[in-house]
Formats: structure tokens, C-alpha cells, sequence
């Protein structure tokens, strides 16, 4: 396969999409979809988590688990929900990460600013003279990214890669380090856009950490999905931290626990956007789940590949498969002997304030885990 | 394909359901004021009914109500439809031709205008791709900063319809798919560059969506509140000018008015002051102050140091006859006032020459970026000033 992913579309699925789609569905003015995947998306993005500081969204998904589950958290701070069988044949970990890409204060000056580091890989001037939030001890206290000091000179184009790394600051309003501090600001403390998932026209949506909230929706979809009585491979669960700063919440699970397959639930990077280049990572948003097969991480037994498709297949879920690049946290698991499986919806500006991805995606992925989950 | 523009006949709607669309988030910045507003507001108190922190929590909100709505020059009818929701009810507003809303109180000489402009600078919809992506015109005569489309790219941004507000997202690159290549963002953006996305995947989409050609374009309204009663967000040049108007009509006695007193919201002063020039022969005034941002990369002034005023005696024309007269007003209130720099491009272009005019208004940070920031200490401290003025005896 060269790069283009081919889209499994089975007639009834088709149908099935159609219907639920709906003439109704598509004003962006309208309230959500009663039990669509979208109204837990939307708690999850909104709930800031910055790599290292996941408390927020662990304490969300625990909310949001259904009544007989039993969530347990490592040493890491990795949440994790074990059920089925304790003697299984087999144990299946799926993983979803609840950390984003954002800032953190380093430092509070003198004069009151904040020094801050990026975490995980975005591109900075994106940041650049916008709002943000810093998310303090005492509560959220807003602040501006400065633009680079010569914002409104024709020079200022001249030299567009001298913003980011130690040139980023927050103001946040305060004269000197004194009054900073009286806010509860403190190192360490994380930095983001103001969180507000978005629903667009049609079945889009909107937000920052769509990567990797729309996992962890798939994941609680599944959870809430199943009947832990009838399962027949023990199921482990996890929410896990700091993927976006080196898969390092997953590389603790990999080091204790020998699952026989590790799912990782995670974004399919797409080129479905007219600034990309359409050859490689085309996955369409809102053709289905994609099976990421490849990506910089890992490469996948292409036996695993087919067992999913046609497990879709059976359950009727339209689903695409193809290769993009960034890493899963699944990919620390092979060196332990434990095969890797990416599974993802599509997502364009990853890493953004905006990134996009379709509801029926979702629900679909939601509805391909519990199918792994209880027929793999 | 398409869509053709077409006429609606029906009256404007407002900014429908813009107001949902803004953050709602906490409001960390309810702290002591410093000791120099207490002074500021127990020194002013005698010509206020509310109390001081009534009235810094009224401009907050005041400033927020305005920036949540999206009013690019020659659109700016969420603005105005704001303005007459916070208005007082005995404030009867004419609205001219190109969209200046005023309101008169007192009769005959002298005449004392003030005005603030509802536009800001956006975009509006040049054309649509098959795939159903938007693309846009900036719309604004005035310079802006080179990174205005930058800061556009990569954001939420909202399309001001004609059957209400639809929310959308500007393209931007992925960052893994650019990963040791040329980071794509390492050039200029220009608005060429700029894909908008409402969720639609066709023209009929769109056409659907309600969005046609023409309709305006501006960023999402994140509006944060910051340290000390300063709050950060889009197009706070000139909302915060509105809002110390909106301040002064509520705390204004018509009765004590002196002459006529004619308080004006403006359009399109970023097409180079084109509804100031409709005022200017429309309002008789002796007097007229106008109210906005002054230049940035002037005079150094800061947000919760006091209002900020035009230095006269240059080559602008501005009045030193009504810069004494704040100057010693400001004094006797104990009022602190910055001086500041003021070009001639703007509304004040309308009036230069013709009458006596002076540039006042208030501090801003980081203007021209989606995250401009004021205080809403000064706004209080302007009105209090204006409405000063408006009562003095000339």
C-alpha cells in the first residue's frame, strides 16, 4: 500500500451511517446527539491536562466509568479499569492517553511575567498573541502569549521562526512576582488555550486535545458498552499519562504488565485538508475509524490488520486503514513481546486549537473497541 | 459552485446566539483594587450614584457584552445591537445610512460630540471550494500588523451569518506531518493562505449552513479575565471606548447637562473614518473628543495607569484648548491621565481642521492581536472624566 487508505464501506453500514446521520443532523446550531460520542468528548476536552498534570481528566473519566467498574491508579499515575475473567486464555490492554501538548510555567520573573516551556510538539506561533489560561492553585487565571516585539513592524515576517522556545512568555496581568503569586501561580503549573470543544456543521467538532480525549471517549464508550459477565478475555483499561512528552505513562504499563495484545486508541494524523498533500495519510474524515497500521512508532503484523477489518466487517462498522507518522503508546509494548495495534479516528491540525474530527468516526471507533473488546 | 449573494429583506437579527459562544470561565481577577484606584474612586464618588466597585464590575461586564460579538467595518450590527441592550431606556438612538448609532441630550450651543467605533478588522467570505471550505478578504483600509493573518490561522473563528452565528475553524498544518521537513509556518502567512471550515464538505454545504458570499468573518470571542481588573480578548480596541461611553450615558444626569451633549458609535472607522465623516456633517459640535485606541509603538502607556490623551502641538491639528480643559479637570478630579500618540488616519480625520477635536481613551496592550488587554479601571476613570466634562459650564 502506498499511502492512500482504502475505505471498507459494507452496504449495510452505509445505511446504518445514513440513518443515524439524519436530515435533522446537520445544523451546527443543534444540541447534541442523545448518546452520541460527542457529549463525552466534549467533557474530556474541555478539562485541561497537560502532560504531567492529568489530575483533571483522570478525575473526569473516572466519573464518567460506568457504576460495577473498579479503577485502580499506578505509581505513574496511569488509571486503569481491569475486567473479565481473572484465568482468561488471553488479556487485551487497550490504552488512551489523557495528557495534551500545552506550556508549563518554569518561572515567575520579577516583573511578573512567566517563563514557560512547551510540552510535546506544536507549532508555537500558534500561541503567538493569543489568550490563554493558566491553571493556578486558587483557580484559572488568564493571560496573553506576547507576540514577538516587533509584531507590528513589515519586519516582523521577515524572521517568523524567531518566535517559540525561551522567547515564549504569559502575562498575566500582574506588575511583579508578589502579585503573581497572590493568583496561586506557582512552577510548574500548566498552561493552555481556553478549553471549548466546539461542534461544527454536520457531524464535526472541534477543540484542543480531540488527541487524545477522543481515545479515552472510545474507550468509555466500549466500558459503558459491555457486559463484564459475558467476557471471555480478561480486559485491562488504561488512561494513561505523558504520551505527548515520550510514551512514558505506557512505558511503566509495558514494564508490569505482559498483555497479550496492546490496542493503543490514539489520533490518525490525516492529509484529509486542503493544505496538505493528499498522497500520504488520507484518511477521510467521517469514512470510519482508521486502522493505523503504520505509523513512526510501529509497524503492524498485517494478520492483526485483517483480523480487525473483518471484525469491523461483522459488526458492521465502516473502517479505513493506513499510515501517518507520530508514535502510539502501544509501541513500548513489542520489546516486551507484546504484539502493537493502533486503532484511531482521522483528525486534521493535529496539535492545534482546532483540531477537527467527524462524531460518526467516533461512535464507530467507540463501537469497534467494545467489538475487540468482546469478540477478539 | 457557488452561492449567489443575495438580498434579505428582513431586518438584521443581531448577534443571535453570539453570546453563548463566549468562554465562560471563572474570574480570578475579583481581588483588592490597588490602593491608587481606592483613591481614584473615593475621590470621584461625589458624581457617581453607584458605588466604585459596582462601577468596575459594570465596565468588566460592559467590555465583555461588547467584544462577544464579532463587528467587522461595514458589518457592524451585533456591535450595535449590543450597544442598545446595555444602553439606559432613555436613551433614544438614531441610526444614519452607514450605521452610526447616536443619542442627544440638552439643546443648543455648545455642542460637545464624543464617539467610539463598533468595527474592528476581520474578514468576509470571497468564494467557496468544491470541498466546502470558505475563503476569505481582509476588510480594512487602515494598516494592521503583518501577522494578522498568522494570528487567524489555526483558530476558531466565527461567521457572523444572516440567520445568526456559525461557528468555524481556520486550516492549519499538522504538525507530524511537517516534521523535519520546512515547517510550513516558518514563512509569512497571508490571507490567500486562510481555509475556513464550518464541518461543510461541499458548496451545497455551505449554501445549507447558511453562510454566503460577503458574510463576515472574525475570530472566536476568548475573552479571559486577567490579574487586578484587566481582562485580555479580540477587539477591546474600541469596545473598551464603547463601553466607557455605555458607562457614561447610564451614570449621566440629562438635567445637568450644559449645551448639547451628542454621544456617538460609529462604522467603519477602519475604512480611514468613513462614518465619523457622516457624523461630521451630520452632529454640530464645538467640541469633539474622540474615543479610541491610541498608536501603538507610541508613547509608552500602560493599562491601570488612568486614561490616555493625544498631545497637541504637532502637526495633527488636535485641540489644546480641550486638552487643557481635561488636563485641568483630570487634576482637580485626581484623576490620573497618560499622554499618549495619536495618529491622524482614524476617526479624528473626519473632524481635523473643521472643529475642535482630541484622541482620548484608554490603554491597550498587545493591540492589533487577538489578545488585546485593558483595565477596567480605566474605563471607570474615562467616563468618570467624560461625564465631567459633558457637565462642566463652558
Amino acid at each position: 500500500m502506498t499511502g492512500r487508505a482504502r475505505t471498507v464501506l459494507l452496504s449495510l453500514a452505509s445505511i446504518t451511517a445514513a440513518v443515524l446521520a439524519g436530515a435533522g443532523d446537520i445544523r451546527a446550531a443543534r444540541p447534541g446527539r442523545e448518546g452520541g460520542s460527542f457529549g463525552i468528548l466534549e467533557a474530556l476536552i474541555n478539562t485541561p491536562g497537560v502532560s504531567t498534570r492529568e489530575q483533571g481528566v483522570r478525575d473526569r473519566i473516572r466519573s464518567l466509568l460506568p457504576a460495577w467498574a473498579r479503577p485502580a491508579v499506578d505509581a505513574k499515575g496511569n488509571l486503569l479499569v481491569t475486567v473479565g475473567p481473572e484465568r482468561a486464555a488471553k488479556t487485551l490492554l487497550f490504552i488512551a492517553h489523557m495528557d495534551e501538548t500545552g506550556y508549563l510555567v518554569t518561572a515567575i520573573r520579577e516583573d511578573g511575567g512567566l517563563d514557560v516551556k512547551a510540552v510535546g510538539g506544536f507549532f508555537e506561533t500558534l500561541y503567538e498573541g493569543q489568550v490563554v489560561l493558566v491553571h493556578a492553585a486558587k483557580g484559572d487565571v488568564g493571560g496573553v502569549v506576547p507576540p514577538r516585539p516587533n509584531y507590528l513592524d513589515p519586519s516582523a515576517v521577515e524572521t517568523p521562526a524567531a518566535f517559540g522556545k525561551e522567547a515564549v512568555r504569559v502575562d498575566v496581568g500582574a506588575s511583579s512576582r508578589a502579585v503573581a503569586e497572590s493568583l496561586g501561580i506557582a512552577p510548574g503549573d500548566p498552561v493552555t488555550v481556553p478549553k471549548a470543544f466546539q461542534r461544527l456543521y454536520g457531524s464535526f467538532g472541534s477543540g484542543r486535545a480531540v488527541d487524545d480525549r477522543a481515545g479515552c471517549t472510545a474507550l468509555l464508550v466500549a466500558l459503558r458498552g459491555i457486559d463484564p459477565k459475558t467476557l471471555r478475555h480478561k480486559l485491562i483499561f488504561a488512561f494513561s499519562v505523558e504520551e505527548e512528552t515520550g510514551l512514558d505513562g505506557a512505558q511503566a504499563m509495558a514494564e508490569t504488565l505482559r498483555p497479550d495484545l496492546a490496542i493503543a486508541v490514539d489520533t490518525f494524523v490525516s492529509s484529509d485538508s486542503p493544505l496538505e498533500r493528499p498522497a500520504f495519510a488520507h484518511a477521510i474524515l467521517g469514512k470510519g475509524p482508521v486502522v493505523r497500521a503504520i505509523d513512526s512508532s510501529n509497524i503492524t503484523d498485517p494478520a492483526l490488520v485483517d483480523r480487525v477489518l473483518n471484525l469491523a466487517r461483522q459488526a458492521g462498522i465502516p473502517v479505513q486503514y493506513g499510515l501517518t507518522r507520530g508514535g502510539n503508546d502501544g509501541s513500548v509494548f513489542p520489546e516486551f513481546g507484546t504484539p502493537d495495534l493502533a486503532l484511531s479516528w482521522p483528525t486534521v491540525h493535529s496539535h492545534s486549537p482546532v483540531e477537527v474530527i467527524n462524531e460518526r468516526d467516533l461512535d464507530g471507533l467507540g463501537a469497534l473497541v467494545r467489538a475487540i473488546a468482546e469478540r477478539w | 459552485m457557488i452561492p449567489r449573494p443575495s438580498i434579505d429583506p428582513r431586518p438584521s437579527t443581531g448577534a443571535a446566539g453570539e453570546g453563548e459562544l463566549v468562554a465562560r470561565l471563572g474570574c480570578p481577577e475579583r481581588r483588592r483594587p490597588s490602593a491608587f484606584v481606592f483613591i481614584v474612586l473615593a475621590t470621584s464618588l461625589s458624581v457617581w450614584t453607584r458605588s466604585g466597585a459596582d462601577q468596575l464590575e459594570e465596565a468588566r461586564t460592559l467590555v465583555r457584552a461588547l467584544a462577544s460579538v464579532g463587528g467587522v467595518a461595514g458589518r457592524e450590527g451585533p456591535v450595535r445591537a449590543a450597544i442598545r441592550r446595555a444602553a439606559p431606556s432613555w436613551a433614544s438612538f438614531q441610526e444614519d445610512n452607514l450605521g452610526n448609532l447616536t443619542v442627544s441630550v440638552g439643546s443648543g450651543k455648545p455642542g460637545l460630540l464624543l464617539l467610539a467605533h463598533m468595527d474592528e478588522p476581520g474578514y468576509v467570505v470571497t468564494g467557496v471550494t468544491d470541498q466546502g471550505y470558505l475563503k476569505l478578504q481582509r476588510l480594512t483600509r487602515l494598516s494592521l500588523s503583518p501577522l494578522f493573518d498568522q494570528f487567524h490561522m489555526g483558530q476558531p473563528l466565527l461567521i457572523q451569518g444572516r440567520r445568526g452565528t456559525i461557528p468555524a475553524v481556520s486550516v492549519v498544518y499538522s504538525t507530524h506531518l511537517w516534521r523535519g521537513n520546512a515547517a510550513p509556518l516558518n514563512r509569512p502567512v497571508v490571507d490567500e493562505d486562510l481555509f475556513v471550515d464550518i464541518g461543510a464538505r461541499s458548496a451545497a454545504d455551505v449554501e445549507a449552513a447558511g453562510v454566503v458570499l460577503l458574510d463576515p468573518v472574525v475570530i472566536a470571542r476568548r475573552i479571559v479575565d486577567l490579574a487586578g481588573g484587566k481582562l485580555a480578548g479580540p477587539a477591546m480596541d474600541d469596545r473598551a471606548g464603547c463601553a466607557a461611553l455605555l458607562l457614561l450615558l447610564q451614570e449621566l444626569e440629562p438635567a445637568k447637562i450644559h449645551g448639547t451633549l451628542t454621544v456617538a458609535f460609529s462604522a467603519q472607522q477602519l475604512m480611514g473614518g468613513r462614518g465619523a465623516g457622516r457624523l461630521a456633517n451630520r452632529v454640530e459640535a464645538d467640541d469633539v473628543l474622540v474615543v479610541d485606541a491610541p498608536l501603538p509603538g507610541g508613547a509608552r502607556t500602560a493599562p491601570g495607569k488612568g486614561p490616555v490623551v493625544a498631545v497637541p502641538g504637532g502637526t495633527e491639528g488636535f485641540s489644546q484648548e480641550i486638552y487643557n480643559r481635561l488636563a485641568e479637570r483630570a487634576a482637580r478630579t485626581r484623576l490620573p491621565l497618560q499622554n499618549a500618540t495619536y495618529g491622524t488616519a482614524g476617526d479624528q480625520s473626519a473632524f481635523v481642521g473643521k472643529t475642535r477635536v482630541l484622541p482620548i481613551g484608554v490603554p491597550i496592550l498587545y493591540t492589533g492581536t487577538p489578545a488585546e488587554v485593558v483595565d477596567a479601571h480605566d474605563i471607570v476613570a474615562l467616563a468618570t472624566l467624560l461625564k465631567s466634562i459633558a457637565e462642566e459650564d463652558r
